[in-house]
């Protein structure tokens, strides 16, 4: 009988928009997000292993870790994927340097609900989202014998992955010319950090029939809608830091934007940039009206195929640099992380990251009660925001790590006051 | 259950609104408990301590002093120059690192300790080089200071509030008593060292008394308030 090669590992350079990750990250923060199945009955962490198991030769570019080169960190699959442990208190529990070195994905159960935690370096929302997909199906195949096709998202476990996952999308729609870097003087919120670094996430849950029909009803998105919502609570946080209207500072939401709708590609790994839109209060008081409209606008303007291409070109560019190339990753490092506390986080107030309406093949729909994002918060700021759609209801979740709840108080309240029953639910330590 | 001041839905049981901690009661409802969106807080999050940035920042603070301690007494035997950096540079770390260390900066408690350290490096000062005049003129000088200095920190932190014209009543009296702090560093001038130059100190303290005066008739005085502002706005 014919000995049975050992399979190389694949490994995989950072694409390019994850080269800043794993120099920003810190010993009790990394950039991470979560995407999470809940189902009709408890979860069964055996077949969630099982299920784990089967699917993870399937995506070879997301079970990974993070290596260190000499020039450039590396991502590397794993020989067998991570095991799956009990639910924290509090969500994205800070994956530390070691942790990512061993796994960079973690794979969670609580009850009913089954999330998969991201380190952001090995992919984004879109590529998280179908390899959550394609577990949580593969779970139902496992727990309930259902036969759910590969539809909406689900990838099969039995193909093998396309070459088109790996690419570095950046690379190959990169353009001759660079947007200049954003303004940097950006309200950034205040608010005492949590000795503990404990992430509160507070989760609004609203009709998504109404607040499309709010949204449409002024001729916009519904990100366009709780952008210009999130602007409002946000310049209602700043008028009280500051009173004086002359001292204030433009306040900016951070949406990012999914590439592969301007540009095409099925990669798995990171393919997102960001459209910076906000208002500046110096100029006066906005009403709502008006601030749904200027973000409308200002999405509408940002958001296209030329635009976005020369906001990431000039990272792309830097990656490029041959000068940059040679230097060591440590020396690197340091510049990287300096130009993240410079200028990554400080051009928005916060992101608002919306997945929209989340689609499952109908097999498995009815075992699936609820799905949820939620997106670490920032490293130097309490806050960021994040939306997704299923069965009818939308979950708005807010995260910080700062002790009072005042962008949740501001932006649910308002909420409330525009006509919508919203449900709050919070992982708050009474 | 919902928030009455809040307007949300909150999970069935839950004890307080999330959003702006009302507690939730209603003595004829009773609800089961809905499950918690996350295992409940077990405790035991681990306070987090100050970055390794910190421990690179003491270490060079830490250099200086090891370094001239080791080449003093390799050059006199013993602990000569080398203690006045020592002292200095402790005092420096005092002032600017230490603070660092902690959460909550609160400038009531570290602006005392770090006047503490000056005096100390004063006392070595002194003593090391047999001079005398620590207790009769930097103690009571730096005491003085101190105390002045402590009490506009506490009155602007804990006085002012919303009523911000109050910070001209802090500042005028503080200009008051520095006016004040003068004539007493004149008068140990004179006492310790025997240097008399001619009241000089009567200078700053009427610039000082008048400067105080005009500030606190502005802060009584609503009116001249608003007038000022309207003619020096920025």
């Amino acid at each position: 009988m014919q000995e049975q090669q050992p399979r190389t590992l694949r490994w995989m350079r950072l694409d390019n928009a994850a080269l800043i990750f794993p120099a920003a990250q810190r010993r009790h923060w990394s950039n991470a997000f979560r995407i999470s199945f809940s189902f009709t009955d408890p979860v069964d962490p055996d077949v969630l292993q099982r299920a784990l198991g089967r699917i993870a030769p399937r995506f070879p570019s997301v079970v990974v870790r993070l290596r260190r080169g000499l020039f450039w960190h590396y991502l590397e699959e794993l020989k067998a994927p991570p095991a799956v442990q009990a639910d924290s208190w509090q969500p994205l529990v800070s994956m530390t340097g070691a942790d990512v070195r061993r796994c960079a994905i973690r794979v969670l159960y609580y009850r009913d609900r089954m999330a998969v935690e991201f380190f952001h370096a090995v992919t984004d929302g879109t590529g998280g989202m179908v390899f959550a997909k394609s577990l949580a199906a593969e779970y139902v195949r496992e727990r309930y014998g259902v036969s759910v096709p590969c539809t909406d998202g689900v990838k099969d476990p039995d193909e093998s992955p396309r070459e088109a996952e790996f690419a570095d999308c950046f690379q190959e729609n990169a353009g001759p010319l660079a947007a200049p870097r954003d303004d940097r003087n950006v309200y950034r919120a205040k608010g005492e950090r949590e000795a503990d670094r404990f992430l509160h996430v507070t989760t609004g849950i609203l009709d998504s029939a109404q607040l499309l029909r709010e949204s449409k009803a002024r001729g916009v998105t519904v990100t366009a809608y709780l952008t210009a919502l999130l602007l409002q609570s946000l310049m209602q946080m700043q008028a009280a830091d500051e009173p004086r209207r002359a001292h204030r500072s433009p306040v900016k939401v951070q949406i990012p934007v999914n590439l592969r709708r301007l540009y095409g590609g099925e990669t798995m790994r990171n393919f997102v940039a960001v459209a910076n839109v906000g208002v500046d209060p110096r100029l006066g008081d906005y009403t709502f009206d008006e601030l749904v409209q200027s973000v409308h606008h200002q999405m509408g303007l940002a958001i296209t195929e030329k635009n976005m291409r020369a906001i990431f070109t000039p990272n792309v560019n830097d990656e490029r640099n041959r000068l940059l190339k040679l230097v060591p990753l440590g020396l690197k490092n340091i510049v990287m992380r300096m130009v993240f506390d410079a200028v990554g986080e400080r051009v928005a107030s916060l992101s608002l990251s919306n997945l929209g309406e989340v689609r499952l093949p109908e097999a498995m729909a009815p075992y699936v009660t609820r799905v949820e994002f939620v997106l670490g918060a920032q490293a130097t700021a309490p806050y960021n925001c994040s939306v997704t759609s299923w069965q009818g209801r939308t979950y708005i979740s807010i995260v910080r790590n700062s002790v009072e709840p005042r962008l949740e108080r501001a932006f649910f309240t308002a909420l409330v006051q525009m006509g919508f029953h919203v449900k709050i639910e919070s992982n708050d330590r009474s | 259950m919902y928030c009455v001041q809040c307007g949300v839905e909150l999970q069935a049981g839950a004890e307080k609104c999330p959003l702006c901690g009302l507690r939730v009661c209603h003595p004829e409802v009773r609800e089961t408990p809905e499950p918690r969106p996350y295992p409940a807080f077990a405790g035991g999050g681990e306070r987090v301590r100050p970055g390794g940035l910190l421990l690179i920042l003491s270490f060079l603070f830490a250099l200086p002093i090891i370094i001239c301690l080791m080449v003093d007494l390799r050059l006199s035997g013993g602990v000569t120059w080398s203690g006045y950096v020592s002292l200095g540079v402790c005092a420096a770390y005092i002032a600017v690192c230490l603070p660092l260390w902690f959460q909550r900066r609160n400038p009531v408690v570290f602006f005392p300790i770090t006047m503490a350290a000056g005096l100390l490096l004063a006392l070595y000062v002194c003593l090391k080089t047999g001079g005398s005049w620590f207790l009769p003129f930097a103690f009571p000088v730096g005491g003085a200071v101190c105390l002045l200095v402590e009490t506009v920190i506490v009155l602007l932190r804990y006085a002012v509030g919303e009523r911000r014209h109050r910070v001209l009543y802090i500042l005028g009296g503080a200009s008051i008593a520095l006016g004040a702090l003068c004539v007493l560093v004149e008068f140990l001038l004179r006492v310790s060292f025997g240097i008399a130059m001619r009241w000089w100190s009567l200078y700053p303290l009427v610039v000082l008394t008048l400067l105080g005066l005009m500030l606190i008739v502005i802060a009584i005085s609503a009116p001249l308030r608003a007038s000022l502002h309207k003619k020096f706005f920025i």
